[in-house]
């Protein structure tokens, strides 16, 4: 039981930690836009559900200071008290000590400590003066609404109103209203009936063979509304039906329509499952609706109608409104989302990885076995283990835009903080990406955007005087390109001082005085150790702290970090990181005895290495592919293996990070899935492996590490250019 | 429907027999609004009157209507029991309380 509890505990606080995010998006999007109903209304529900649990739980602390934020938000949807940028901070300043209050109550299980006890004190003090604006009106407007619903019931001692409008053609069709009238008195007992004849014109005009009876009824009778509908069916056509129901009939319907399954979307269909519309009512509401919306071009909405048609009362619309928005939200919930432990999927991707290795056992054995149809059915079974790989990486992964929103309000913050004017322009939000990378990359994210506002905008009067906008704006985008994830961070701010960063560095020694060094050199010292060039220290960067932290953590996840800056214009963080990290699809080669594998979506082509082409390339160490210098890497004397008298080589030309390489191998073995097995920790210093997989046939095959072979033969090749150009 | 009718100076008494239905309001309408045009108190005695439905009751009320508007009376007299039940029906007695003189019910003691 114990056990149990934990786990939906846990739930909670990822569910409370989730609709905190979200509570904080809606506010941002209100401090530009504080009309914005939908938003408020997100941000209330937010601390409602967070109540709400909470309380479940008896975390007393937080329902009681949620309490005070979800009264003020309630007041606020009410539109008793206006959003402004105040309030908008005090509610952001409330998430995050709303999160504080779960995160020590709900997680470390201990006591806030004396600076949060003063900031919720302050919280709750500033929101007092919300929650007593005007109680007064307050009062008024409750009594009101009272006595609206009361006269929303319509008639008094629980009676049916029907209204009737007979059409003209009732006679000449061969009825009369008497006899429905006479058999609606067989339901039920008519209180009273009013009779008019209101569309009846002058004398003259008026057509004694056409219908000019309307009817007011008070009808009290147990039955139901569509039992009393049917009473006029025959009429349906030539009259006007509108039948209200008593208010006892208001509440009953409103219970209904809240206990109806989920599933029923529509407004008509709930209002009609619930008995409180009948069919035909609805039926003439569309047909008024759509004709209306053909007349005016603007479609008004079926619950105004209904209401304006006196065929349901608004209270009952209301309810089934709200019904159907929770039934919506419910749908939208259950369509979107399967919450799953990550240690299940985890499991599942093992397997996979398990499943991928038999598999190409299998195979392997099918094609030795020579057994063409074994050997297709394998194949087929092949084709499926690659689809099944593929949807379970997939479901691992998720929106980069979560992270990014997230960063809104650290803009936000560090800008005023600053005293900048910053905007933060989001794109690629759905660039895809595994979720254990997501969380891993956050910090460094941060970290960056917070380098560039701090260092990177200038302070709104010089940027006016520099003739831009005073506005600074980071980008922070996000896109897939050739297997690997690019996250850019951009700001239009004053770039990096290049003269300044290589003082600096010759000051710190990490560059000799007289060396000649290009720009991209210059600007990656500043991911070097113990490197800052701020002149003012700020408690948010620029303590000499980061950069390199910032490397090392990209570098950990198999990443790549560059960047580009030019001065006055802004400086381009880019980092390039590889989109999952358990399977991929790979290219088999040989070289020597052993088999490597280069992650396919890295290859370009395959090129062979003719005879007479090897001698010169091996002199060169590049060869002329259309034109365009292709470095090369021969793997033989990359990994030192025995020399082999082999009588062709090839060449796969491979390309990261915008450059292109070429791996001079032994033999082509083509594609294979290759679930990548970590190396052991003593392997670790190894360059240009990046892990292992286990073959069909049980061998081993290393995974080469195309990205740092790619970057270490371009450093040579940048070292030595005169070397090259010579041998041009 | 049949009509006969009794005229003096002030007034007319239009007494109506037999069926008072759709298939006769076109007559029943005329005749009624030449009657109330012409006379400044009508009477229309409906005692004998068997079948009565909604279009015949339409134009009396009609009649009615009429009469208010031009400041002349019109009154119905003796109702038989079918338009008695139709009046009852529609709570139409109030509509020509003032004028029924003679009911087969007790229609109003202080008339």
């Amino acid at each position: 039981m114990s056990f149990d509890l934990e786990q939906v505990v846990y739930t909670f606080i990822e569910e409370a930690r989730e609709l905190l995010d979200s509570m904080e998006a809606s506010l941002l999007i209100l401090e530009d836009n504080p009309a914005d109903s939908e938003n408020i209304d997100a941000v209330f529900r937010a601390a409602h559900t967070i109540k709400g649990s909470a309380g479940l739980f008896g975390l007393n602390e937080v329902v009681g200071f949620t309490h005070v934020v979800e009264d003020v938000l309630d007041r606020v949807r009410a539109g008793k008290i206006s959003i402004n940028n105040e309030l908008i901070a005090l509610l952001l300043e409330s998430g995050d000590h709303i999160n504080e209050l779960i995160d020590v109550f709900a997680v470390k299980k201990t006591q806030l400590n004396a600076a949060a006890e003063q900031r919720e004190a302050d919280l709750l003090h500033s929101f007092n003066q919300y929650r007593t604006v005007h109680p007064e009106m307050v009062a008024v407007r409750d009594t009101t609404r009272k006595v609206d619903v009361c006269s929303e019931g319509g008639v008094a001692y629980n009676l049916w109103h029907i209204s009737l409008r007979f059409g003209t053609e009732v006679f000449r069709n061969g009825m009369d209203p008497m006899s429905f009238i006479k058999y609606l008195a067989t339901l039920g007992n008519i209180v009273s009936i009013s009779t008019s004849f209101e569309g009846m014109p002058e004398p003259g005009s008026m057509d004694p063979e056409a219908c000019y009876y309307s009817f007011e009824i008070q009808f009290d009778s147990s039955a139901e509304k569509q039992v009393i509908a049917d009473v006029f069916r025959f009429v349906n056509e030539d009259c006007a039906v509108h039948i209200l129901p008593p208010h006892s009939k208001l509440v009953e319907y409103v219970d209904l329509i809240k206990s109806l399954p989920a599933d029923n979307g529509r407004l008509g269909e709930i209002l009609v499952a619930a008995g409180a519309l009948t069919q035909h009512e609805l039926d003439q509401s569309l047909e008024l609706q759509r004709s209306a919306a053909e007349q005016s071009g603007s479609a008004s909405l079926l619950g105004d109608i209904l209401v304006a048609q006196r065929s349901v009362e608004p209270a009952i619309v209301e309810a089934a409104l709200n019904k159907q928005a929770k039934s919506k939200e419910q749908k939208s919930k259950e369509n979107f989302y399967l919450r799953v432990q990550a240690d299940k999927l985890d499991s599942l991707i093992n397997l996979i990885g398990e499943l991928v290795i038999a598999g190409a056992g299998a195979s392997l054995l099918a094609r030795q076995s020579n057994n063409a149809s074994l050997y297709e059915a394998n194949s087929i079974v092949s084709d499926l283990i690659e689809e099944i790989r593929d949807s379970a990486l997939r479901l691992r992964m998720v929106p980069i835009g979560e992270t990014f929103n997230r960063f809104q309000r650290v803009v936000r913050d560090v800008s005023q903080e600053l005293g900048k004017d910053i905007q933060l322009k989001i794109s690629g939000a759905d660039t895809e990406v595994d979720k254990t990378l997501v969380e891993k990359i956050a910090d460094p994210l941060v970290h960056l955007l917070r380098n560039s506002m701090d260092h990177g905008i200038e302070m709104p009067e010089r940027r006016m005087a520099l003739g831009k906008p005073a506005a600074g704006t980071l980008t922070l985008n996000a896109y897939h390109d050739s297997g690997s994830i690019v996250i850019e961070i951009g700001d239009d701010g004053g770039g990096l001082n290049r003269d300044r960063i290589l003082a600096k560095a010759i000051e710190r020694g990490l560059v000799s005085s007289g060396a000649s060094l290009n720009d991209q050199e210059i600007f990656k010292l500043i991911f070097e150790p113990g490197f800052s060039t701020a002149e003012t220290i700020t408690n948010l960067s620029g303590r000499g702290v980061g950069m390199d932290v910032v490397k090392r953590n990209i570098l950990s996840l198999r990443g790549t970090i560059d960047l580009d800056s030019e001065a006055g214009l802004g400086t381009r963080v880019r980092i390039r990181l590889p989109l999952t990290l358990a399977i991929i699809d790979g290219f088999l080669v040989g070289v020597g005895r052993g088999s490597y594998v280069v992650p396919l979506e890295l290859v370009r082509e395959c090129i062979e290495l003719s005879e007479k082409e090897r001698t010169l390339a091996r002199e060169r160490n590049y060869i002329n592919l259309r034109g365009e210098v292709l470095p090369l890497i021969f793997l033989r004397d990359h990994f030192d293996l025995p020399d082999h008298s082999g009588r062709r080589e090839n060449v796969v030309v491979v390309r990261s990070a915008g450059r292109s390489a070429g791996l001079v191998v032994d033999d082509l073995q083509g594609e294979f899935q290759t679930v990548i097995k970590p190396l052991g920790k003593l392997f670790t210093g190894l360059r240009g492996i990046s892990g292992s997989t286990i073959l069909g046939n049980g061998t081993v095959a290393l995974i080469l590490d195309i990205p740092a072979m790619v970057q270490q033969i371009v450093q040579t090749e940048s070292r030595a250019p005169a070397r090259l150009h010579a041998a041009r | 429907m049949n009509m006969s009718l009794e005229t003096n100076a002030q007034k007319s008494v239009a007494k109506l027999e037999g069926d008072l239905t759709i298939y006769s309001v076109i007559e029943l309408k005329s005749a009624l609004l030449d009657l109330i045009s012409s006379s400044t108190e009508t009477e229309i005695n409906l005692a004998d009157v068997l079948e009565f439905d909604s279009a015949a009751l339409q134009v009396l009320a009609l009649a009615k209507r009429t009469a208010n508007a031009t400041g002349k009376t019109m009154r119905i007299s003796a109702p038989s029991s079918s338009v008695v039940n139709l009046l009852e029906l529609y709570d139409l007695v109030g509509f020509f309380g003032d004028s029924l003189l003679i009911s087969t019910r007790d229609v109003d003691p202080l008339e």
